[in-house]
């Protein structure tokens, strides 16, 4: 006679073990959830940052002997949360005659920082160079030469606004508008500084003033307005003191700051918060001097 | 006692007030007669044979000019009688009588000036009661004038101040019509120009007039202790000789304003000048030359004269290289032993045999010949005895650093004191420099591109070119060849190749003698230039003045063309490239000691 067993008692030993499978799943999902969660926190795109060139150690010695072969190798590395693209790092400033480098010059590209690449991508570039001659019996002869690192990159700017389109509106039960937010940077070396947001009563138009300035070691050169939205929707905008519509700027080497106004007109609706976003790429130039030293 | 009525003395003031105004107008129209007097003086006469003459009538109108200037000043309180004055007449005849009769001696300056201090005592003291002295002081005014009209080349030249002749000086000596400048200075006006031009002239007169005019007492002797008109005259002359002969300023300004050229009356000056100078260069070059100094002949000369002029203006400079720590040296080196001072006996004929050390540091390793050679001059006298080259007259040398001991015996026993002289001469010495410069390509034509092009240019010039590095860098050889590029020739940054130029100098930076040049070159590879002879040229003529000391100007030339990679550096930005450059001359250094042979009996 089989003994029969209590309602319930064959089904004790699954709950136990979906019980431990649920304690188990939860464990290894909550602790996944912590980790991705500092991850998504943490904002790449912010502050100022940009791609860093540097000699390895040793290549090129730090004195090289007549009629010798060395190598120079540049590290670069993309610290800016943007990709570069069309990059080339170039040679320059080297008398031949003293320091014979081939090629002069060489081209990368370079992931930015993310979150499956936290660190930004890096590159080693290879030059080799063959040392001549001291000029008769000169004790020595330094080099001065420049390696510089030119590429196309973007910077992003996000930022939530307050639209209220009733300037006189003593309360609207919305959102409080700020007419001037200060920038410390979007991870590039390009940064959006400053926006001005100026509401025109009466006629609902809105003026956004966006300051983009150049705050890396390098140069800025032309800088072009990808995209501009408001809620999604597009912005009219236009650097200052070119056309409307121009959306493309070459600063100079000693203005290396620019304005971009953009308007919308809002439609008599009650005050809320949305979302302004820019993109634009923009090409720059990092120079970093360096010397090669020949001695006897 | 004899009175005098009333009536007499008003009659007497009256008389003296119409004699002071008399005299007072009379002050006032020798200034002008003066004013007037000097200028023709200065454009006619000065510098020719009767200055001597109208220097004397002019400084006896300037001692009447001053007297009645200072008569009707506050120079003296109240009315001096008229003979108060004779002080001044005293100081002026006596200048005279020490300048021509006494013939400027010291001596001759005792006894006047006894003389001139006794009539100051008792004329100018005692019989004036102190009112007369003023006036002997007055004279002096007239003397400084003459100097300075006949003798300031004299007083600014080489036995008095010998400053060095500026072309202020120059002006100062030439071209001040110094009377007239008197005269001026005692116009009884108040007007405010003449009184600017009057502070001015004195202004002048303080600069130059420093107490040169100290006789040098104690230096007792029966010569003049200065010159005499002619004798200034002469300095000056001598001055104008050793100075380019130029159109003198006032002709000059005369001239460019009857032609209308006020607006730019300096640079019409400046022309003017340089025009008369060129021109007087010319006229002497044809005399050397024993030529006919025909209009087509001068008016060539001056234009050859002024190219030559306007390459010579670009100055090339270099420094000596600091990689190069050891330059080529050649040096004579007396030793220890040295025979400074011999004797011999009268009957013996054995000559002593002078050993000098000749060092050479060759640290070049150039193969270089070496000829030697010596020579007695005695020191007081003429006499020459030759020397003879004990050994070797000839060697090379190849190692990096020998000293050759050289030894010298002359042919002929000597007697006395001597000039012992040593010479070396290397040939084929070899000397290089370099130069860099930074290829930019040609010049933007947008704004931003040109903001770019002034940050690149800054970049360039502190990475290659901090201090001294722009000019061309030489080891420090005896002598040094320096070249430069570009336009300005001394702009390390070439911008495009429009303008450029390539200019160089060979420099003697030693103690010898260039003796010859034979041979240099500059390399410039893919440079066309529009004269080949400032690339390369062979036994260059050196003028006489730079064998010892200055530049060896080589001829200057324009660059046509660049090579493509320097003319459009592209993506490269700029190009860095090392020129260098390469002489071959023959130099020869001496060294002269003196050597002493007592012959004893």
């Amino acid at each position: 006679m089989r003994e029969k067993t209590a309602p319930g008692s064959r089904t004790q030993p699954f709950l136990f073990r979906a019980l431990f499978l649920l304690i188990l799943l939860l464990f290894v999902a909550s602790c996944q959830g912590r980790s991705g969660e500092r991850q998504i926190e943490y904002n790449f795109k912010q502050g100022v940052a940009e791609v860093e060139l540097a000699l390895l150690e040793n290549a090129p010695p730090e004195q090289l002997y007549p009629n010798t072969d060395f190598q120079l190798v540049v590290t670069i590395d993309n610290k800016a949360a943007y990709d570069v693209q069309e990059g080339e790092l170039r040679i320059i400033g080297l008398d031949e005659k003293y320091f014979d480098v081939y090629p002069l010059s060489q081209i990368f590209s370079l992931q930015g920082r993310s979150l499956t690449n936290p660190s930004g991508e890096k590159a080693f570039l290879q030059f080799d160079g063959r040392a001549g001659e001291l000029f008769l019996n000169a004790e020595e002869y330094a080099g001065t030469y420049f390696l510089k690192a030119a590429y196309t990159s973007t910077v992003d700017f996000t930022d939530t606004v307050c639209l209220n389109a009733d300037a006189y509106g003593i309360y609207t039960g919305g959102c409080k508008l700020e007419a001037e937010k200060s920038y410390s940077g979007q991870g590039a070396p390009l940064a959006v500084t400053r926006m001005e947001e100026i509401v025109s009563p009466g006629s609902g138009d809105v003026e956004f003033r966006f300051t983009i300035e150049n705050r890396g070691q390098g140069t800025v050169n032309d800088v072009t307005l990808l995209a501009a939205q408001l809620g999604g929707q597009e912005l009219s905008c236009a650097f200052k003191g070119e056309e409307e519509g121009q959306l493309r700027i070459r600063l100079t080497p000693e203005e290396q700051e620019a304005v971009v106004l953009c308007h919308r007109t809002l439609r008599g609706e009650p005050s809320y918060e949305t979302t302004v976003t820019l993109q634009f790429r923009y090409t720059y130039e990092i120079k970093e001097e360096q010397e090669l030293r020949l001695v006897r | 006692m004899v009175g005098i009525p009333g009536g007499g003395l008003a009659k007497v003031g009256a008389a003296y007030a119409v004699t002071k105004s008399a005299l007072g107008a009379l002050g006032q129209y020798f200034s002008l007669f003066l004013i007037i007097v000097g200028l023709l003086h200065f454009i006619f006469i000065r510098g020719g044979p009767l200055h001597e003459m109208a220097a004397i009538i002019m400084f006896i109108l300037g001692t009447v000019a001053t007297v009645g200037f200072f008569r009707n000043s506050d120079f003296w309180e109240g009315s001096p009688p008229i003979h108060h004055t004779l002080g001044a007449w005293i100081t002026a005849t006596a200048f005279l009588f020490w300048y021509f009769p006494g013939g400027r001696t010291a001596s001759s300056l005792l006894y006047t000036g006894i003389i001139w201090g006794l009539l100051l005592v008792i004329y100018g003291l005692i019989a004036t009661k102190g009112e007369g002295t003023k006036a002997f002081a007055l004279g002096l005014i007239p003397v400084i004038f003459f100097f300075m009209d006949v003798a300031a080349a004299w007083l600014f030249g080489p036995e008095m101040l010998n400053w060095r002749i500026t072309e202020g000086l120059q002006t100062l000596i030439f071209y001040v019509p110094w009377w007239t400048l008197l005269g001026w200075i005692l116009l009884p006006t108040k007007n405010a120009i003449v009184n600017i031009v009057k502070i001015v002239g004195l202004i002048l007169l303080v600069l130059v007039v420093i107490g040169p005019f100290l006789p040098a007492v104690g230096h007792e002797s029966a010569e003049s202790l200065i010159p005499g008109t002619q004798g200034f005259l002469e300095t000056k002359r001598q001055l104008q000789e050793g100075l380019p002969r130029q159109e003198n300023p006032f002709v000059s300004n005369f001239k460019c304003i009857t032609a209308g050229r006020y607006e730019d009356l300096p640079a019409c000056v400046e022309e003017r000048r340089v025009e008369s100078e060129l021109r007087a260069f010319c006229e002497d070059r044809a005399e050397e030359e024993d030529r006919e100094a025909t209009d087509a002949y001068i008016e060539s000369c001056i234009e050859e004269e002024r190219v030559r002029r306007e390459r010579e203006r670009i100055q090339v400079s270099g420094i000596t290289d600091p990689t190069i720590k050891e330059p080529l040296e050649i040096k004579f080196e007396k030793g220890d032993f040295f025979p400074d001072k011999t004797y011999r006996r009268e009957s013996e004929q054995s000559r002593i045999r002078y050993p000098i050390d000749l060092v050479i540091k060759n640290p070049r390793q150039q193969e270089i010949s070496v000829v030697v050679g010596c020579g007695f001059e005695k020191t007081s006298g003429d006499v020459v005895v030759a020397g003879r080259i004990v050994g070797l007259t000839e060697f090379t040398v190849a190692e990096s650093s020998k000293t050759q001991t050289i030894v010298c015996e002359p042919e002929a026993p000597l007697d006395g004191s001597y000039k012992l002289n040593y010479t070396a001469r290397f040939l084929h010495l070899q000397t290089f420099s370099r130069l860099t410069r930074a290829f930019i390509g040609e010049l933007p034509e947008s704004s931003t591109a040109l903001a770019e092009r002034a940050v690149l240019k800054d970049e360039i010039l502190d990475a290659h070119f901090s201090g001294s590095t722009a000019q061309s860098q030489a080891p420090n050889d005896p002598v040094q060849l320096h070249f430069a590029l570009g336009n300005p020739v001394d702009n390390p940054i070439i911008e495009g190749e429009s303008g450029l130029l390539l200019a160089a100098a060979i420099k003697n930076e030693g103690r010898g003698e260039i003796v010859r040049l034979n041979r240099y070159s500059l390399f410039l590879p893919g440079f066309a230039v529009d004269d080949t002879r400032c690339l390369e040229d062979v036994d260059v003529e050196i003028p006489a003045e730079s064998r010892l000391r200055g530049d060896v100007h080589l001829p200057l030339c324009s660059i046509l063309s660049l090579p493509f990679e320097l003319k459009n550096p592209g993506e490269q930005e700029y190009y860095l490239r090392e020129f260098t450059a390469e002489l071959d001359y023959d130099y020869e250094i001496t060294e002269q000691i003196t050597v002493e042979q007592e012959v004893i009996s």
